[in-house]
């Protein structure tokens, strides 16, 4: 299971769905079938429904398939076809083995990371794998390739590592060792948190080091990305749940006091050198045993640097291997990213927050270490996030930053690596607070010609289509600039882009399709006590017949956001009709706030951007002073790069 | 006795054990069994044991159990336990929740994983692992070997498949 190139057996896949993908099966009452084998797609569309279950069991007979792959099989689809196939006396032939019946588990809701998430339960099948592509993390990141090989590396069964989390993978991983090796799997996990005084926490409860870029537009910037960073240290380090602050070991403190009174006769294992230190904190790790958690990564990270290194190879040659690679790496990245989280779970198996807390403290350690030797050749550091810095220096090429990382990854002990140099970033304000930015929003354009986009609407899974498609269109007119006075240069196109899009918005002509936001609603439709859109659609949603749980998607279009001119707010997408219109002024404002994102440095903020479009603007004398004092803030931060003020402060 | 040289496939508990689906080079379906026996185990004293095994007799499920030593992740110590083997793949959660009405969780071991999992820990299978299986005229999988080669495209890598 640790083999990096192996050979599968030829899988043959039924793909099933709903013909009509206008809204998801959860919402259709009626059967409309479509089956696609062996390169073509039969429409099943027989008048009665148990004609529809005698056509699809031929199918089924006739395809004889290994996989069947659904869109929303598992909570309405599969569950449907066996509601129908009883009711009306047919036997469904999903099953290859007939003697058995059907695994099904229930749906669920919990609180993730503050937010509510929904789980579809699962539909398995025997004797072949009942794969539902929109209830598999796995499938959406790395499709068919990737679910085998982790199905091959975590030996779970293949429908449940389909439906199986990131985390429920590793631990698989871990208790195969742990079984492999005789040890005990507890039933429940049992190491509770060592006491901690408040110094120590102060210390210890810490995450990852941030600094906050400075606002506005910057070229010539490389970034530069530590390489697997987390799973680097935990498997360099031997951070594991049993090997930090060990049982077998003294703590540092402690060894340290044995040290000065014993002199040269202390014994080797009290040396102070005996154990790893974690940085900052008293803690130590054992140097007598691998924990369980290096023991299983080590394979991941090796697999992955391997399929990585197949990809590289194949791209350009072969477009199937590049991919199998490409989807084999992907899958193995989500584990990578998730494993150091995981140690800190607190229903992990394995986990344990010295252990979290301990690769945080060595990552920042990396990441000052990194930053002493970037400042100590010159280079000044824009801004640090983890596992990432990005760096400028006047005149700096990419071989003067390939020698920084080498420099870096020595002293470290963590491969770094040039992601590349951009022509020009931008780190927007926050949309809380427009002196600051914010760590995880930037986008900018590299030299070598691609575009990398982090946190803001054209990436946001919240904001609709239409507004994506502006700053999209925005962004790709920026592409050509080589500096940030060649951005500057382009302001007045941009602007031009903007009054383009808000025309069809405001002309009422945009596609309504467009304009659907997506939203997870936080609980069911008759916990909502307020009247907010999410509570008004998921109430018409229920009218419908439709049941939703806590942690479901709706889909809906804004009628009036106010809800003065339509109490009803928003429509379900289900219950849209084109006559309904939608919010101009509304989704007027989102395309204004996706403009402002890119243009504010330049001195566009909403109301600048109102007044140079003609818009009509709302009364609120109040916020003039704030706004004011936005625009000059905006304007005085991105003075260094401009000789003068920005034309809209200056008409004012 | 007959060998499938191929991969398998898919496997689930049934009440003799578990099924496995293997496919096989020529791109042929088996089916066959294994009669494997899921356990857990419980750490208990003296008395608790001695209750243990009298409970075993009353249990709905039927179980047997055997002493054995295990390690403990965190001290590394060897621990004396209480290997309770089920002898109907499909009812270990029952034969669990049986024990559990008596004993705290913290005896309990390698309780809550599920079945078919616990088979592949077991015997190191992995589902489209390759491999030689060797069958029993009745369907039973008696053996089995995982095949390997080296890897064509880096040689010098040194992994196998």
């Amino acid at each position: 299971m640790e083999a990096e190139d192996y050979t599968l057996p030829d899988l043959s896949v039924l793909r099933l769905r709903n013909v009509n993908d206008f809204v998801p099966p959860k919402y259709q009452k009626h059967l409309q079938l479509e089956v696609s084998y062996e390169d073509r797609t039969y429409t099943l569309e027989q008048q009665t429904p148990r004609e529809v279950l005698e056509a699809l069991n031929w199918h089924l007979q006739r395809c004889d398939p290994d996989i069947i792959l659904t869109e929303h099989g598992d909570a309405s689809l599969l569950p449907a076809l066996t509601d129908a196939a009883q009711h009306h006396r047919v036997p469904l032939l999903l099953n290859r083995d007939q003697s058995s019946g059907y695994t099904v588990t229930k749906e669920s809701s919990f609180f993730q990371y503050g937010k509510v998430v929904h789980k579809d339960g699962a539909f398995e099948l025997a004797g072949r794998w009942h794969i539902d592509r929109e209830n598999s993390f796995t499938m959406a990141e790395a499709d068919l390739d990737g679910l085998f090989e982790m199905v091959r590396l975590t030996q779970m069964c293949g429908q449940r590592q389909a439906r199986a989390s990131i985390g429920t993978s590793m631990s698989s991983l871990q208790l195969s060792w742990a079984y492999k090796h005789n040890i005990l799997i507890p039933s429940k996990k049992r190491e509770p948190e060592e006491f901690k005084s408040a110094a120590t926490l102060l210390l210890a409860d810490r995450g990852g080091l941030i600094f906050n870029p400075p606002l506005g537009y910057h070229e010539d910037v490389a970034e530069l990305d530590f390489v697997s960073m987390y799973p680097t240290i935990m498997v360099e380090k031997n951070v594991s749940p049993e090997t930090v602050n060990c049982r077998c070991c003294p703590r540092p403190h402690v060894a340290d006091a044995l040290v000065k009174q014993a002199g040269e006769a202390v014994p080797e294992e009290f040396g102070a050198g005996r154990n790893n230190r974690v940085p900052e904190l008293d803690y130590t790790i054992c140097n007598k045993r691998e924990g369980i958690i290096p023991a299983t990564l080590r394979a991941v990270v090796k697999k992955r640097a391997h399929y990585k290194k197949l990809k590289k190879y194949y791209k350009g040659k072969d477009e199937a291997l590049f991919r199998k690679y490409d989807h084999r790496q992907n899958a193995l990245k989500w584990m990578l990213v998730s494993c150091f989280g995981y140690l800190g779970y607190k229903n992990a198996r394995f986990g344990r927050i010295e252990a979290h807390e301990s690769v945080n403290a060595f990552s920042r350690d990396a990441i000052l270490t990194a930053k002493e030797i970037a400042e100590s050749h010159g280079f000044r550091m824009l801004h640090a996030i983890i596992d990432c810095v990005w760096l400028t220096k006047p005149g700096a090429t990419g071989q003067d930053y390939e020698q920084l990382s080498r420099a870096i990854a020595e002293k470290v002990g963590i491969d770094i690596s040039l992601e590349g140099i951009y022509n020009w970033i931008l780190f927007p304000a926050s949309k809380q607070d427009p002196e600051i930015t914010t760590a995880n929003r930037y986008v900018g354009w590299y030299q070598h010609g691609d575009i990398k986009i982090r946190g803001i609407e054209a990436r946001r899974r919240d904001t609709p289509k239409f507004v994506k498609n502006m700053q999209a269109a925005m962004l790709d007119r920026m592409g050509g600039a080589r500096n940030v006075r060649e951005v500057k240069a382009l302001v007045p196109e941009l602007l031009e882009i903007v009054r383009g899009y808000i025309a069809i918005l405001r002309s009422g002509r945009a596609n309504p399709m467009e304009l659907v936001l997506r939203r997870h609603i936080t609980k069911e439709a008759d916990e909502y006590t307020n009247n907010s859109i999410s509570a008004v659609v998921s109430k018409m949603v229920k009218e419908m017949g439709v049941h939703l749980a806590a942690g479901e998607m709706i889909e809906f279009i804004i009628l009036d956001q106010s809800g003065k001119k339509k109490p009803e707010k928003a429509k379900p997408l289900a219950l849209y009709a084109f006559e309904d219109g939608y919010d101009i002024e509304q989704y007027t404002e989102f395309a204004l706030k996706a403009a402002e994102t890119l243009l504010f440095p330049f001195g566009y903020d909403l109301t600048a951007l109102k007044e140079y479009l003609d818009l009509p603007m709302p009364v609120r004398k109040r916020i003039r002073g704030a706004q004011q004092q936005r625009l000059d803030s905006a304007a005085a931060q991105q003075v260094p790069l401009f000789h003068e003020l920005p034309q809209a402060l200056v008409d004012r | 006795m007959h060998t499938i040289t191929g991969w398998l496939f898919d496997l689930y508990p049934t009440a003799q054990g578990i099924t496995l689906w293997l496919i096989d080079t020529g791109g042929v379906r088996h089916c066959c069994r294994h009669p494997f026996h899921p356990s857990f185990f419980l750490r208990l004293n003296d008395a608790d044991i001695k209750r243990a095994l009298l409970l075993c007799t009353r249990c709905p499920v039927p179980v047997s159990l055997t002493r054995t030593t295990r390690t403990e992740i965190y001290s590394g110590e060897a621990w004396d336990v209480l290997q309770v083997h089920v002898h109907d793949a499909t009812r270990f959660k029952e034969a669990v929740w049986y024990y559990e009405r008596f004993f705290p969780h913290f005896a309990f071991f390698n309780s809550d994983l599920l079945v078919a999992q616990l088979f592949l820990y077991e015997t190191q299978l992995f589902p489209l692992g390759f491999g030689e299986y060797h069958v029993s005229k009745e369907g039973e999988l008696v053996g089995w070997k995982r095949k390997t080669t080296r890897c064509r495209t880096f040689p010098s890598c040194g992994c196998v498949t």
